[in-house]
């Protein structure tokens, strides 16, 4: 099982890599969806911890496909509480987002709490069976080009893309802004919740706390790095991934300390913002009339 | 601009005061203890009119690190010896704990707890030392147990610390003794000079074993990320490793899950508690860190009266170190090798056999005869 030469080395670090890059290209597609259609959202970790916990929750007693289901479900009722907030109370978008963000740090470690750790009698939080990692490194394989071809070869993605630069002209154009934003967050929500369903009901078959540990914020990176396109997002991802990988194989091997490792996908991102300098969609972030 | 109307805008102030009432009620996290009764304390804390407790009137609280209660090792161990205390003197008040997330929140809880009137305040953790600095001068009258930490130099501060070096020693020789194809891991939480005595230790244990073994080295970055932990061992196993001595809080919890789906032929070594009952023969044994026992501890002194500050060290001849009794997978162990650690257990209590604790005294260590 060792020692053919480079491919003992190689193979492992490939699958380590995509293991380590299917959340984060997940999540990244989520947050292009909720980005392009103008919102900001910081709320992916948030929407991966709910999804997860959701997932173990649901899939203990009715299996794991329909804990996904559940936790794809739950992203999609977190991305409407950050559409709610942020286009009915017009609240901005980076504290709606933390906001969704404490809740759902707190709120899973809570429920993990009382459901669980402190239930009589005491439960664990996991599922005996997981779904294979390998239907979820399909589909990251394959959502990215799906996400390009709805965003850039259809109508409706044109005017997910049209409302995330102005609201004002698909209004004229006689669309409703704030149906395609809610389309757009549903989305986002979904596939937020579809990353926290890999890890908790397929990468390891259990929920603890915060165990997404920074991912939707690396993920947001991504979305950065490759200008709030599918496809940039996910090979940004797939090199924070592959660098991940890379600072786990090297550790220990190489004298390089792994603090300076870790700090690659965040000096990668500062770079690629000095360097790309992505144009992020004009009306993100922007408080605008989506209504009526 | 939108021309909110005022029952809109009421109805937005109802929303967002509901959506910071729930925000309070989450981040109060579980188990608020029960309103303490009034005791004529500033909100500074400087009193002076408590009078020294003892008995079952005690009140007694922890604050736990970033791992959480549920962490299976370290901070759940510390909760074990203090639900085992309440057991054993049925305090009037049942103990209770503050869970921290992040490095600013310990200062908040230790100063919570010390407002709440409990008597003995335990914060779990060398990363709350900072805050006991700053939170301990302000209660006199309370006292404070940081564990694995440095405690002020204050009459109500004590600091209980651990030769882990040791315990690591005895799982270091029992994984070099195992290990069919030589090559070991050591995964870690975050670096630093705690760990390092971990990961010093396993290491002096596993070559006095074996010389020339391989041990690899690693840290997950956190101790929390639980998917990181579990593909990480996936990856050393796949280059041959067969044992992995996981002590990354819930990132080691992901490492013995990964070695559990293995399956036979591969081990890992649990850390703090006796994490064997979790994978059953899948988990060789566990590196036993006694903090219930010192808790455990200082709480009777406290209830008899008998408290002192200062620092107490435990190793293996105080008790604060052992292996598991290794339930499971003793039959698996040689009866050779389970001498010989007994051997090396009594080396070490006697002081005969002096276990490195960072990279320079491992260089110069010599493994010594048994």
């Amino acid at each position: 099982m060792e020692s053919e030469g480079i491919s003992a080395i190689v193979v492992p670090l490939i699958l380590l890599t995509l293991r380590q890059t299917t959340p984060l290209v997940l999540a990244g597609l989520g947050g292009i969806f909720s980005e392009r259609v103008g919102v900001v959202n910081i709320a992916l970790e948030g929407m991966m911890l709910i999804g997860g916990f959701v997932g173990i929750w649901v899939g203990q007693s009715a299996g794991v496909l329909a804990g996904a289901l559940a936790a794809i479900l739950s992203g999609a009722l977190t991305g409407s509480l950050h559409l709610f907030m942020t286009q009915r109370l017009k609240m901005d978008h980076i504290i709606s987002g933390v906001a969704i963000n404490l809740l759902a740090l707190n709120g899973t470690t809570y429920l993990l709490r009382k459901l669980y750790v402190m239930a009589e009698p005491i439960r664990d939080a996991s599922v005996p069976t997981t779904i294979p990692v390998g239907y979820f490194i399909a589909l990251t394989l394959s959502l990215p080009f799906l996400a390009h071809f709805v965003l850039y070869k259809t109508a409706f993605g044109l005017r997910l893309r049209a409302v995330g630069e102005s609201a004002e002209s698909v209004r004229m154009a006689g669309l409703t802004p704030i149906r395609l934003r809610t389309a757009g967050l549903l989305i986002s929500g979904m596939l937020g919740g579809l990353a926290g369903a890999y890890l908790a009901l397929s990468q390891v078959g259990r929920f603890s706390d915060d165990m997404v540990s920074g991912r939707g914020f690396i993920a947001l990176a991504a979305v950065v790095c490759g200008r709030w396109t599918p496809l940039g997002a996910a090979l940004a991802a797939l090199i924070f991934g592959f660098f991940d990988a890379l600072q786990l194989q090297l550790q220990g091997v190489v004298n390089i300390p792994s603090q300076f490792l870790l700090m690659v996908p965040y000096v990668f991102t500062i770079l690629a913002a000095l360097v790309l300098r992505p144009t992020p969609p004009a009306a993100l972030g922007r408080e605008e009339e989506t209504e009526g | 601009m939108s021309g909110a109307t005022p029952e809109k805008g009421n109805f937005m102030r109802l929303l967002y005061g509901l959506l910071t009432a729930f925000l309070i009620v989450t981040l109060w996290g579980c188990e608020a203890p029960p309103p303490p009764e009034k005791r004529g304390e500033t909100p500074g804390g400087v009193s002076g009119s408590r009078p020294e407790v003892s008995g079952a009137a005690l009140r007694i609280a922890m604050v736990t690190d970033a791992g959480g209660i549920d962490d299976k090792s370290f901070n759940a161990s510390s909760w074990a010896g203090l639900t085992r205390a309440h057991e054993e003197f049925q305090f009037a008040m049942k103990p209770v704990f503050i869970e921290s997330r992040e490095q600013s929140d310990y200062e908040t809880n230790l100063t919570d707890l010390a407002l709440k009137g409990n008597h003995l305040i335990f914060a779990v953790g060398y990363l709350t030392e900072d805050a006991l600095k700053k939170v301990a001068p302000r209660f006199p009258d309370v006292k404070f147990a940081i564990i694995d930490g440095n405690a002020p130099d204050l009459p109500n501060c004590l600091a209980l610390k651990f030769r882990e070096q040791e315990g690591c020693f005895l799982a270091g020789y029992l994984a070099g003794k195992m290990s069919r194809t030589k090559k070991i891991a050591y995964v870690g939480g975050m670096e630093g000079a705690l760990m390092k005595r971990f990961e010093v230790g396993y290491i002096a244990g596993a070559r006095t074993a074996e010389p020339g073994i391989q041990v690899q080295v690693k840290y997950i970055g956190n101790w929390t990320d639980m998917p990181k932990g579990k593909d990480l061992a996936i990856l050393l196993m796949s280059q041959g490793v067969d044992i992995l001595f996981a002590a990354a809080g819930k990132g080691g919890e992901g490492v013995l899950r990964a070695v559990n789906e293995r399956g036979p032929g591969f081990y890992a070594i649990g850390v703090d508690a006796d994490q064997d009952y979790m994978f059953p023969g899948r988990v060789l044994t566990s590196m036993m860190k006694r903090v219930d026992n010192a808790v455990y501890e200082t709480v009777a002194d406290l209830y008899r009266g008998k408290w002192k500050p200062g620092e107490r060290v435990l190793g293996i001849r105080e008790g604060g170190l052992s292996l598991s009794p290794m339930k499971y997978t003793r039959k698996d162990v040689p009866p050779k090798v389970l001498e010989e650690i007994e051997k090396l257990t009594r080396m070490i209590a006697e002081g005969k056999l002096i276990v490195p604790t960072n990279d320079e005294e491992l260089a110069k260590f010599v493994a010594p005869k048994i």
